[in-house]
């Protein structure tokens, strides 16, 4: 950057280059920057404001800008009238269940519709591409006429089985495997001696490691988020999953204690930002790549 | 190398039956019966003695949300259908093969405790009983002692109801509060107008013969009067449930609404800060009652009488009244009204008893004649008229428009 401005006040001829001047283009950078974070936390800042008030402070005039003293009142509440203990465990287990088997299944997919060669093999993933642009509404009901031919309501097999390898995930370790998996390194393999799960397990995984990274941020974010298909199969409170838990603290009629929905929100919330915050070099590092790449 | 493959693959299955080890799988035999419902939807004292109620049978209690998502999809698969459920009845009405009619399992000799509108709206064609009434939602007028007072307004109930007996004298109200103090008594003029007008006639966009009817004159009137109302500027313009109108009513914009019992849940939790200043009256047109919510029992278990006996245990009239104070839940079963627990006074209303309020206006309300179709075409016409609100438009133009977009068949 600095050589950058250097050549820039060589071209020109002003002395007063030397003061170095408050460059306009990085005080607007900070600027757009700065109203972006703001966009982007408030919403968040506001979650721990309401959790942490009570309904009656949000509603008031001028609303109540900085946390308040009610968070255990409020998470008190949910605790006591949800199943919100039960339901972070379940939440917890299958969003790691259902991460793990759609990176392992997703990745080997890839890599073989990447770099293993076979009779109609791009055909294929065509047809898995296809199953993508069909919407998820369309495929509820048969869906859950089928778990319930199989005998399966009411457990977490329709939540489990249908999450374990996603079309999406296949395309998105495939392209992975395209542009980091040189073919060099697979025939080296090969002349080595290594087989088929060994070349995956020992060349190809490290390599697509930020790919996977990010598509398991991804599938956690679909699972731990889910409402509508876990509110369909799940059939008793024990085995319900978080977004139902706190929907629980909706009302009859539609009635909705904001601060109270608010407080189990934010600790349902927690999990994911621990884990962002964990994993966000490997993610950044994968964006950066993927642009230079690009 | 192959060892980390078997050690990887054996820790994947472990952990896989390790987590599945909590799945079972449901089956309904007649020994067990699965209830479904919306939490707060029942009576407190019903959930937690139903059981005791019942020993011989294993009562498997499902606090769900959106029960009437879940159940339809139930339905449509003919699979992981309740025995019992909180539902909506009309749009069950498509299912009604599949729904026990309780009139014939002993529902017939308990019908007389219950509201008779109540119990006539719970039913599917040919008369067949699908849904046991629950909870009802008759219309008070509810307002704030110290704002009335500050607009030179008169604050007892049974003044304040005279002077809002009429619409016309409602109006007069809300202009004066909307004068003196900024303020509106009207929600939405579609909760604190066209409801109670429509509703006060037993019109639900049906006609009493049970045909869909969104051309009639009932309706007309009702829009065309709830959209003048509102365009004159009376009201806050906000429904509710919604964040804005919980801010009116916290920020003292919002002094006065027409709307059912159950509001008032909604309301305590909106506004906390005037706890005590808020009162209950009659509202404007006469008394109307929102139709509230029905049990209906399924054709899943080898055993319906046994499960129609559990329903109207459920909402017998010492457990529905006892889920007034705690559940907000008013009771549809007269006898329920004189029992100590619906004459409490209530600390949030400055001490009156609003239950006795709700019970006169409850017994004189008319039946509803409602049909599968209600709830569609009330959304057709409910936007209409906050366009027309907001835009200023025509009331007669913008009932005629939205009356061709309105559902005709059925």
């Amino acid at each position: 950057m600095t050589s950058i401005t250097r050549t820039g006040s060589a071209r020109g001829t002003s002395t007063r280059t030397r003061r170095r001047p408050i460059r306009p283009n990085l005080v607007a950078t900070h600027v757009v920057l700065a109203i972006g974070l703001v966009l982007f936390a408030f919403p968040f800042y506001w979650l721990v404001v309401m959790a942490t008030s009570s309904t009656s402070d949000i509603f008031s005039f001028p609303p109540r800008l900085i946390p308040g003293p009610e968070f255990f009142n409020n998470f008190g509440q949910v605790l006591a009238n949800t199943t919100f203990v039960q339901a972070f465990f379940n939440s917890i287990w299958l969003t790691a269940l259902t991460a793990t088997i759609q990176l392992f299944l997703a990745s080997l997919a890839g890599y073989v519709f990447a770099k293993r060669r076979f009779p109609g093999r791009d055909r294929l993933f065509g047809l898995v591409l296809v199953t993508l642009v069909l919407p998820t509404g369309v495929a509820l009901v048969p869906s859950y006429q089928i778990y319930a031919g199989l005998g399966w309501l009411n457990s977490f097999w329709p939540l489990i089985i249908p999450s374990a390898v996603s079309a999406f995930g296949v395309f998105w370790m495939r392209q992975a495997a395209v542009s980091a998996v040189p073919d060099e390194v697979i025939d080296a393999a090969a002349i080595d001696g290594a087989g088929f799960l060994r070349t995956y397990w020992t060349v190809v995984l490290p390599m697509i490691r930020p790919s996977l990274v990010a598509l398991g941020i991804f599938q956690i974010m679909w699972t731990w988020n889910d409402y509508l298909w876990p509110l369909l199969v799940l059939g008793n409170p024990a085995q319900y999953t978080l977004p139902i838990a706190i929907q629980q603290l909706k009302g009859n009629y539609g009635n909705v204690d904001y601060s109270v929905v608010m407080a189990g929100t934010l600790v349902a919330t927690l999990p994911l930002i621990a884990l962002f915050l964990a994993l966000r070099r490997t993610v950044l590092d994968n964006v950066a790549g993927s642009a230079v790449k690009g | 190398m192959s060892k980390i493959r078997t050690a990887a693959a054996m820790g994947a299955a472990a952990a896989l039956i390790a987590a599945l080890a909590g799945c079972s799988s449901g089956g309904s035999d007649s020994k067990t019966v699965t209830i479904w419902y919306r939490p707060n939807s029942l009576p407190a004292a019903s959930i937690k003695g139903v059981q005791k109620q019942f020993p011989d049978v294993t009562i498997k209690l499902v606090k769900t949300p959106d029960v009437d998502t879940k159940l339809t999809s139930a339905l449509r698969a003919n699979s992981g259908v309740p025995d019992i459920a909180v539902a909506n009845t009309q749009p069950l009405r498509s299912a009604q093969s599949k729904i026990v009619d309780v009139s014939k399992y002993g529902f017939a000799s308990v019908k007389s405790d219950y509201l008779d509108w109540k119990v006539k709206a719970a039913q599917g064609d040919d008369g067949a009983q699908i849904g046991i009434p629950i909870d009802i939602g008759p219309e008070g007028f509810f307002y704030r002692v110290d704002k009335f007072k500050a607009a030179g307004l008169p604050t007892d109930p049974a003044d304040v109801g005279k002077l809002v007996s009429t619409f016309d004298g409602y109006e007069q109200v809300a202009q004066t509060t909307k004068d003196k103090l900024g303020a509106f008594v009207c929600d939405s003029p579609d909760s604190s107008v066209y409801v109670p007008k429509t509703f006060g006639q037993g019109y639900f966009y049906y006609s009493s013969d049970g045909k869909l009817d969104p051309g009639s004159a009932v309706n007309k009137q009702g829009f065309i009067d709830a959209t003048t109302f509102g365009q004159k500027g009376l009201c806050l313009n906000a429904q509710p449930y919604q964040s804005d109108w919980s801010a009116g009513a916290s920020q003292g914009k919002l002094v006065g609404f027409v709307g059912p019992a159950y509001e008032a849940t909604l309301l305590s939790s909106s506004a906390q800060n005037s706890s005590g200043q808020w009162r209950v009256t009659t509202a404007p047109g006469g008394s109307s009652s929102q139709i509230g919510s029905n049990l209906s029992v399924f054709k899943t278990n080898a055993d319906p009488k046994v499960t129609t006996k559990i329903a109207i245990w459920l909402t017998n009239a010492t457990n529905q009244a006892s889920g007034y104070q705690t559940d907000r839940l008013f009771p549809s079963t007269p006898a329920s009204y004189s029992m100590a627990a619906m004459k409490e006074p209530e600390s949030y209303f400055g001490g009156q008893v609003t239950a006795q309020v709700f019970a006169g206006i409850a017994k004189d309300a008319p039946t509803v004649t409602t049909g599968p179709a209600s709830i569609t075409t009330q959304t057709v016409f409910n936007n209409a008229m906050i366009d027309a609100v907001k835009n200023k438009t025509n009331p007669s133009d913008a009932f005629a428009k939205a009356l061709s977009a309105a559902p005709t068949a059925q």
